[in-house]
């Protein structure tokens, strides 16, 4: 990682050079990008090489589709959206079910204060904590901002149940909250 | 007391600009896989299926065009419409040069020639003189030829211009090339299986194909006579 690449003066000059396959604006585009989109995949697969394959499979598609790009929204957003996309089908792929029925008994209108002062590394450890379908609509509505309909059609469930979901992972949220003693 | 969104966006807001360190080598792992995979993409431009097609109507409209007998009596007949058209133009145009030239020498278009009647006592003309057993043919048009005087000299010239009517026959042939081409396929598939064929049978079938030739035929040698006696006129 350590090689000099050539400076590309704006990012739609590095989105065309890639477009042209030119290999050292791909790997400009990659340094610039993976850690975010490699933190991004880690909050939806916790295991480490997992992820990272994930996140090769994702450039790559990046890479490939970048003549799909209009440059219409933020290049950023488009690529996260493929890492999700890509995230998503890897926890397919391995036979993670999304939806688990855990009965939570706690009143979810009003959140612990504590979960306010968490700090990045405890947020995360708290994300991480939730089982894989939880933690998948969770990510999903609460830090990407997907709406119910667009989980919905992703993970192919109803609205109701990604709705239902939501609560039960918040509610698992605050129980951890007491478990891990944060 | 805060509500979930408002503990959700603080901590979007707190993830948003997380980054994680990338190992070393992810991208030689990468790179590895991006030739690969970018080498699948690129589509033919041009389908093979595109290709197919394309070869195919090709082959439809060269076999569809081609067939030796009709263009052997096509070209025949652009033949004779080169041959006649311009040397009538050309031997028009010396003929009324030889009566006309002195009064209307600018003006020896074809058309004009045909129906110039030139007067010998008005124009001191030399006119070429001809044998008195020589007749020159005319089509001079019929309200013309009672002004008629011993004074007068009215070239007449029998050049009978191809009409479109000729020239059709050859063109409604081109319309049946298909049912044509047809039969000979057939009969060359015959030939192929080892029967006998008769090649006259289709000569037979095609009557109006024979005619055609004929006419093509009769109106090349009636041109050509045609010529012969206006460059004798010269």
């Amino acid at each position: 990682m350590s090689t000099r690449l050539p400076s590309f003066t704006s990012e739609i000059e590095l989105i065309a050079a890639c477009r042209n396959n030119n290999r050292q604006a791909q790997q400009a585009l990659f340094q610039k990008m993976a850690g975010k989109m490699l933190s991004v995949v880690k909050r939806y697969i916790s295991n480490t090489s997992e992820a990272e394959d994930t996140l090769m499979e994702g450039f790559v598609k990046v890479f490939s589709k970048l003549d799909q790009y209009q440059g219409g929204g933020s290049f950023e957003g488009w690529v996260r959206k493929i890492m999700v996309n890509e995230a998503l089908m890897s926890i397919r792929k391995n036979k993670d079910r999304y939806p688990v029925d855990i009965d939570v008994a706690f009143d979810l209108a009003h959140p612990d204060e504590t979960l306010m002062q968490l700090g990045l590394q405890e947020i995360e450890q708290l994300i991480a904590s939730l089982p894989t379908g939880y933690r998948t609509i969770f990510n999903l509505y609460a830090i990407e901002g997907y709406s119910h309909a667009e989980i919905a059609q992703l993970l192919a469930i109803s609205e109701g149940t990604s709705k239902s979901q939501l609560s039960r992972a918040r509610a698992l949220l605050q129980n951890q909250l007491i478990t891990l003693q944060l | 007391m805060k509500n979930w969104n408002s503990v959700e966006e603080k901590w979007r807001e707190q993830l948003s600009n997380k980054s994680e360190d990338i190992p070393e080598g992810l991208w030689s792992r990468l790179e590895e896989r991006l030739p690969e995979r970018l080498e699948e993409k690129p589509s033919r431009r041009f389908p093979i299926y595109w290709a197919a097609a394309a070869m195919l109507l090709l082959a439809l409209g060269l076999s569809w065009n081609w067939n030796p007998a009709l263009e052997e009596g096509a070209a025949e007949v652009t033949r004779v419409i080169e041959k006649t058209e311009a040397p009538v133009e050309k031997a028009a145009t010396s003929v009324s040069e030889a009566l006309i030239v002195p009064t209307k020498a600018t003006e020896s278009t074809f058309t004009k020639a045909r129906f110039e009647r030139v007067s010998m006592e008005e124009s001191p003309v030399n006119v070429v003189e001809e044998s008195p057993k020589e007749e020159i043919v005319a089509t001079v048009p019929a309200t013309e030829k009672k002004d008629e005087s011993p004074e007068i000299v009215t070239v007449r010239l029998d050049i009978d211009p191809i009409e479109e009517e000729e020239v059709k026959p050859a063109f409604t042939q081109q319309k049946r090339r298909k049912s044509l081409f047809g039969k000979i396929v057939g009969e060359i598939r015959q030939a192929l299986d080892g029967e006998p064929v008769n090649w006259q049978k289709l000569k037979e079938g095609n009557a109006s194909f024979e005619n055609s030739i004929h006419t093509v035929a009769n109106t090349y040698v009636k041109t050509e006579e045609n010529l012969k006696r206006t460059l004798q006129i010269q």
